[in-house]
């Protein structure tokens, strides 16, 4: 996940970098360049002065070693500071050159006196220029270097402050509980901000009243469809009766409406278990005698695939209900009896941990691939989609109503690859009422 | 000297600025943790720190060629693991990543930033160590620190701009920055080799010096992104288009000999009860 406030700090920062600093590379160079025109301009000046002088013998250099002069005059030196050698620094014409002499490279400025009609060539070490230059040159650049991480925290501070709003917003979305459609009661002062909030209050009105209708349509729907598919049921049976010949035709119809019973039960059980509509009171119920309680009356669908069931438990009781308890049972134990191929194995473990009582149940199915974890809660949503290979029916809802029923509780559910060389283990952990060191097993 | 400072450490740090963009981006069509850079980076300073401490043993190993084989085996490095990691993401559904082959593409991802930060890290801690007791330390610091950001800031740019686009088309870039900085570590191994005669030196190809010079920041960044080379020997050449060739190779190989595994339906279970 990209954070806004790292893009906008880092982009920014790297393009004013950029820029700064190609400038400040380009500034240092034009200093450079104008340095070595001051420099050059106090080499003539330097020359004019000699010149005005009229030197006549060696003299002792009384500037410095890093500069030299020559006078020539009809061919002959008639004087040089005594750093400078005797021949002809450069040539004897006017303008600006390089030398080598004493080891060293030097700019050589020539100037021809025509009062005196004499030469006078100056010159001045060039690494000493150029260390001049750079450091003068550096400080230009200097600034730039070190300024950098203060602008980097300057830009971080902006853009923190400037995405402040945005922050709020985000925390307040985020702190929301999937059930709370209330409109956002931030206050933004930016335009931008406030027309996003509008707009999320408005679709939030529109998503509870749709909500709200999708409700109360599915909860109609399934009970005005409960009793023309008990209607239903009664007539094929009688019809079987009277025509036992058409036993495999009926047979079809029966299993279909059965299919068409169970979604509506499903979709009901779904509704009733919302937490609006949900005002049980809660008891403490043994989770241990509930699930061997399912596993016994679902046992002809383990012995119809040759499954064998194991159950590890021990009495544990937890604060609920028994019909949603065993709503969330059974679709857990039904999931598995469905995946796991014939002859496959399904675990059930009821376990105490410190305060909590974990229900596992694992199975030796195919398994479910990480990345369909989160969905695979979704209503109506089965993996693979259109690509389900199972051969099992299904309506999609069954994870669903477990994880609305482990919501009430608070408890969570984990999928994590089962014990069995392939297969899915769903944990369940729910809180605790009763310390119980009664251990059974049962298989 | 803060010229001098300034491109050198900008070719080194570019150098592994855009690759660290590039795989950046890469990681993000593939769903990578991203992980491995700390790692890569952290140990990769360190044993460059440790390399360019040895240097002196290290360069009199193989007749005083040491230092140019060990570049050349990082490059070779490189350019190889460039085209393992183009080959698994081509074979990564981005949809569907598959944990192993992220997985593996992380470790090739430390692999090419280990390899090229050790490469560059020890030729840039050796060059400032050179001025660590001298007068112009300072300027070449402040050179040193220019080249650096310069390089960095144009590898952020590029990673965003890379991330920025669309899923094939970040590929598409991605594959040919990839490719493009294979060829150039491998036509650099080769330079490396003919410079210690493992290799036949020969007269350059052509000489575009006049065109674009190596030493400008325009010829760096072209040296860095597509291995830009003013004077190129036939040898450089031929080793430059085998690295292109190799990973394009590795990434449209996948599509000639699909994972039979892949191919084969994978029994599904659902949300259903």
């Amino acid at each position: 996940m990209k954070s806004i406030r790292v893009f906008l700090v880092t982009v920014i920062l790297a393009v004013v970098t950029l820029f700064s600093f190609i400038s400040a590379l380009r500034g240092y160079e034009t200093s450079l360049q104008e340095v070595e025109r001051m420099f050059d301009s106090q080499l003539v000046e330097k020359a004019k002065l000699i010149a005005n002088i009229n030197v006549q013998s060696i003299v002792r250099n009384v500037d410095s070693s890093d500069t030299a002069f020559q006078v020539w005059q009809g061919g002959n030196l008639i004087g040089s500071s005594d750093n400078a050698s005797q021949t002809i620094l450069g040539k004897l014409q006017p303008g600006f050159r390089y030398h080598n002499f004493e080891g060293y490279r030097w700019r050589t400025y020539s100037y021809y006196n025509t009062i005196n009609a004499q030469w006078i060539i100056v010159a001045a070490r060039q690494d000493i220029r150029f260390s001049l230059a750079e450091n003068i040159a550096l400080k230009a650049v200097l600034p730039a270097v070190i300024g950098l991480p203060i602008l980097a925290v300057l830009i971080w501070i902006v853009v923190s402050r400037g995405l402040h709003p945005m922050r709020r917003l985000a925390h307040e979305l985020g702190d929301k509980q999937a059930n709370d459609l209330s409109p956002l009661s931030i206050a933004v002062n930016s335009q931008e901000l406030s027309q996003i909030v509008s707009s999320s209050n408005d679709l939030l009105a529109r998503l509870k009243s749709s909500l709200l209708r999708e409700k109360q349509f599915a909860s109609d729907a399934a009970h005005e469809l409960r009793t023309p598919i008990s209607s239903l049921k009664v007539q094929l049976y009688n019809i079987s009766q009277e025509q036992p010949e058409r036993n495999k035709e009926f047979g079809e119809l029966q299993k279909i409406t059965h299919q068409l019973e169970h979604v509506v039960e499903q979709i009901l059980a779904l509704y009733r278990t919302s937490p609006d509509e949900y005002h049980t009171r809660f008891e403490a119920i043994d989770l241990t005698s509930l699930a061997q309680q399912v596993i016994a009356e679902e046992y002809d669908n383990y012995e119809r695939k040759n499954q064998q069931i194991e159950f590890f438990g021990q009495r544990q009781l937890i604060l609920g209900d028994k019909f949603s308890l065993t709503t969330l049972i059974q679709n857990l134990l039904s999931n598995a009896n469905k995946y796991t191929p014939n002859g496959g194995h399904i675990i059930v473990k009821i376990k105490r941990e410190n305060d909590q009582v974990v229900l596992l149940v694992e199975d030796s199915g195919p398994g479910i691939p990480t990345y369909e974890h989160e969905r695979l809660f979704q209503r109506f949503y089965r993996v693979g989609g259109d690509r389900h290979t199972s051969g099992e029916s299904g309506c999609g809802l069954g994870l669903a109503i477990v994880k609305r029923i482990a919501e009430l509780y608070n408890a969570e559910i984990t999928l994590e690859p089962s014990s069995f060389a392939s297969g899915t283990a769903f944990t369940l952990h729910f809180s605790a009422i009763i310390p119980v060191t009664l251990d059974s097993k049962q298989s | 000297m803060l010229p001098n400072a300034v491109i050198l450490i900008l070719q080194e740090t570019l150098e592994a600025a855009l690759l660290i963009g590039v795989l950046l981006a890469v990681s993000t069509r593939v769903h990578d943790s991203k992980r491995w850079l700390p790692i890569a980076l952290i140990s990769g300073g360190c044993v460059a720190a440790i390399l360019a401490n040895q240097m002196g043993i290290i360069s009199e190993w193989f007749d005083y060629a040491g230092q140019e084989l060990l570049n050349a085996l990082f490059q070779t490095i490189i350019c190889l693991t460039i085209a393992l990691a183009v080959w698994l993401t081509a074979t990564i559904d981005p949809l569907n990543p598959q944990p192993g082959k992220v997985a593996a593409f992380s470790h090739c991802a430390i692999v090419i930033i280990f390899c090229a930060v050790v490469r560059e890290g020890q030729e840039i801690i050796l060059y400032l160590s050179g001025f660590m007791y001298t007068e112009n330390f300072q300027k070449v610091l402040t050179g040193g620190a220019l080249g650096f950001s310069i390089g960095a800031s144009i590898g952020i740019l590029l990673f965003y701009s890379l991330v920025d686009h669309a899923g094939r088309e970040r590929r598409a870039a991605c594959l040919v920055l990839l490719a493009l900085f294979a060829g150039n570590m491998l036509s650099q191994s080769t330079l490396l080799l003919m410079q210690i005669d493992w290799l036949t030196q020969s007269p350059p190809i052509w000489n575009s010096s006049t065109l674009v010079a190596e030493t400008s920041i325009f010829g760096q960044l072209l040296y860095a992104l597509v291995g830009y080379e003013a004077t190129p020997s036939p040898i450089q050449a031929a080793a430059y288009i085998l690295g292109v060739t190799l990973v394009t190779g590795a990434n449209f190989m996948p599509r000639y000999y699909p994972d039979k595994k892949k191919q084969q339906v994978q029994p599904v279970r659902g949300n259903d009860a």
